[in-house]
């Protein structure tokens, strides 16, 4: 890789080629492949993709919640080196220093018990390391640790703008709309004050004008405790609202990083592109039409970059190689040969324009160039 | 609709279960061949005694009259007397009932001790070594009957190792040292103050109870198993890992009260296959029981205590099962709000 991911001074959170692998009786999946990015202190970093480009896979991979995964690469966390800790030691980390907001606000909650008695465990066991059953018990039922952990739950309710702490704290998850299940898994996942959060598409799931309140909350919570966020989100309107920098995923790979007005300007990749063309526009007549195709498969993934069966500017090379990611500024770098080719032989360099061009069939769009169709 | 209401509607619905329950009774009883007054007198009395008798007992009357006599007989507790033995039938099972749920009561302890905790053992250990011989446990105490485990048993650790009792319920030289208070054996020999005849009891009770239950807890262990492995996968699960909650925390409070909602459906079921499984047991370990007494009465035609021991089965099922549907309402606050109308 001819470019070093360090495009932070003093990151909170690095990843350097992470890969993981998922083994079925059908074989390995390489869903994750070479995956290296970085989050700085009280920054807000997005990911984004399309559903099923290993957006989710990633986080878990971060949160050691995939049991069954083969993950190696090197994930360094505020200096501490993740993959060499002990379970014990990550258990100390997790929920307390990084801590995870989840996709599904009805479904990341447990039925059968209140609010209350969710949040109180958080609050008093979550990211304490393995606490045993009688220290449990113990703190469960004597003295007024219990209390001030229900008092601290009760508060933090209100900071994420719950109406009625009280009675949420009594209620089972049922008996909240979407929204302030979102609420309560927001306060959750800040009720251990961590330094880092990992959000899986906070809101996605939700109407739109409760999606933007939360977003605004969040955004509002990550100025007044000075997070840093890492969040996943499969819609770039989002990415362009809350975040500093973006990170455009495809097929489990980083495909691009700029800031985030730059992508929005003058996206590089070709992928990228295609997902700007495709956002739906108020003015301008036409629909906007989507990347033809889907994402790949992870079994058999296309040899070379992973984007060339959709790619309009498709040649032999990006079939044959797997492209370097190629800096392209101090903070910007794509992950395309069209931006690493020899003077010579020099090809077109794709513009969101030629994209649009192409995604719309237009006669004289970039057509794709290959010599026979025949992978192996 | 408030809980109480729902609690109400549900009881409501038990007396049905009720009183639809004694009309098919009633109606076994009268079908079965023979001439109860006769079968009752044997074979020497004269036409004119079993004639006498048929009309002290009612049965001459006319089947609706019958009915009649029989509903009040239920609905004051008088059951009638039995043809066999003379004594009320009431005060029959009163006295017999106490062993039968004695037994049933230490087997389902077995059922849902072992059958459980098996079968979270199982699914922590996933596709494991535990996993794989609980898996065959269940698939043999599931294809053995029971009373042909009670007859092994008693073979082995009665015969062979000759280390348990095989048959009673307490051995003859602690039974005139246990004063009959309560009928449950357990009980009594704690409250006659002998350690060692209440040790005995439960000597006696262990290989009956053991085969009783042995079905269940292969049932209920594999259903614990796979509704544990399917909780572990919910997406509330991965939460609280993500929150960083110590792992048995998470398995053992939060999974746990998720999966016993199927697993308290299937234990109210397996109830009844326990009443009906002990009467066999029974008659294998001579347990003085139910069974004994309800056996008897069919083969002699005794109608007042078939109906009897049929009916006391009947409530014991309609009770179970209505005390689980509140119990799924304690554990699931889904169903409860649900059925309430409350969410």
């Amino acid at each position: 890789m001819s470019w070093e991911e360090s495009v932070v001074d003093d990151p909170l959170l690095t990843i350097k080629d992470l890969t993981v692998d998922f083994e079925s009786f059908d074989g390995i999946h390489k869903v994750i492949d070479g995956v290296s990015l970085s989050v700085g202190r009280g920054e807000v970093v997005a990911i984004a993709g399309e559903t099923g480009c290993g957006k989710s896979v990633t986080m878990k991979a971060i949160l050691r919640l995939l049991a069954t995964a083969d993950i190696n690469g090197e994930m360094i966390y505020d200096g501490q080196d993740l993959q060499a800790m002990s379970d014990r030691e990550f258990s100390m980390l997790k929920g307390r220093e990084m801590s995870m907001i989840f996709q599904d606000p009805m479904s990341s909650l447990n039925p059968v018990f209140t609010i209350g008695e969710q949040l109180t465990d958080t609050a008093q066991f979550g990211g304490r390391g393995t606490t045993g059953v009688l220290e449990y018990l113990k703190r469960k039922y004597t003295g007024n640790g219990r209390e001030e952990a229900r008092q601290r739950a009760i508060d933090m309710l209100r900071e994420v703008q719950m109406p009625d702490p009280e009675d949420v704290m009594e209620s089972y998850p049922t008996q909240l709309s979407g929204g302030m299940c979102q609420r309560v898994l927001i306060a959750q996942a800040l009720l251990n004050e961590p330094t880092m959060l990992i959000a899986d598409e906070p809101g996605t799931a939700l109407d739109v004008t409760i999606h933007d309140q939360i977003l605004t909350l969040l955004k509002r919570l990550i100025e007044e405790r000075d997070l840093s966020l890492l969040m996943i989100t499969h819609n770039l309107g989002v990415a362009r609202e809350i975040s500093d920098r973006v990170y455009i995923m495809y097929g489990g790979r980083i495909v691009e990083t700029a800031p985030t007005e730059d992508i929005f300007a003058e996206p590089k990749h070709p992928y990228t592109q295609g997902l700007i063309a495709s956002i739906p526009r108020l003015t301008g007549g036409e629909m906007a039409k989507g990347i033809d195709g889907s994402v790949p498969e992870y079994l058999n993934p296309p040899n070379g970059c992973r984007y060339h069966p959709r790619c309009p500017y498709a040649y032999e090379r990006c079939r044959s190689e797997r492209p370097p990611m190629v800096e392209q500024g101090a903070t910007t770098a794509v992950e395309c040969v069209l931006y690493d080719q020899p003077s010579d032989t020099a090809r077109e360099i794709p513009t969101i324009e030629r994209t649009r061009q192409a995604m719309d069939g237009h006669p004289e769009a970039p057509q794709p160039t290959m010599e026979s169709e025949t992978d192996d | 609709m408030q809980y109480w209401q729902y609690i109400v509607r549900r009881l409501l619905g038990v007396l049905v279960s009720l009183v639809g329950l004694s009309i098919i009774i009633f109606a076994v009883s009268r079908i079965l061949p023979g001439n109860p007054a006769r079968m009752a007198l044997g074979p020497l009395a004269t036409d004119e005694q079993v004639e006498a008798f048929a009309a002290d007992m009612g049965i001459d009357q006319p089947v609706w009259m019958q009915y009649i006599q029989y509903m009040q007989g239920l609905l004051t507790g008088d059951l009638g007397m039995s043809l066999e033995t003379r004594n009320q039938v009431l005060d029959d099972i009163i006295r017999h009932l106490p062993a039968t749920i004695e037994l049933i009561t230490v087997a389902i302890s077995f059922t849902i001790v072992l059958g459980i905790g098996l079968g979270i053992l199982a699914a922590q250990h996933k596709d494991g070594h535990i996993d794989n011989a609980t898996r065959m446990l269940a698939f043999a105490t599931v294809s053995i009957p029971g009373f042909f485990l009670g007859i092994l048993f008693q073979l082995i650790f009665g015969w062979f190792l000759g280390i348990m009792p095989i048959t009673g319920r307490i051995s003859r030289e602690f039974r005139d040292e246990v004063t009959r208070e309560t009928g449950f054996m357990l009980i009594d020999t704690l409250l006659s103050g002998s350690l060692a005849a209440h040790f005995d009891a439960w000597m006696h009770i262990l290989l009956p109870a053991l085969a009783l239950s042995a079905a269940g807890i292969g049932q209920i262990m594999r259903i614990t198993r796979s509704t544990m492995i399917d909780v572990q996968r919910k997406d509330y699960i991965e939460a609280e890992r993500g929150f960083g909650l110590p792992n048995w925390l998470v398995v053992y409070k939060y999974t746990l009260k998720n999966a016993f909602v199927p697993v308290l459906t299937i234990l109210g079921l397996l109830y009844a296959s326990l009443l009906g499984n002990a009467f066999l047991i029974e008659l294998v370990f001579n347990w003085p029981g139910l069974a004994e007494y309800g056996v008897n009465a069919v083969l002699s035609n005794d109608f007042n205590a078939v109906v009897g021991v049929v009916m006391t089965i009947g409530i014991a099922f309609v009770t179970v099962n209505f005390v689980v549907d509140l119990l799924l309402g304690r554990v699931d606050p889904r169903i409860q709000l649900e059925r309430s109308g409350l969410t």
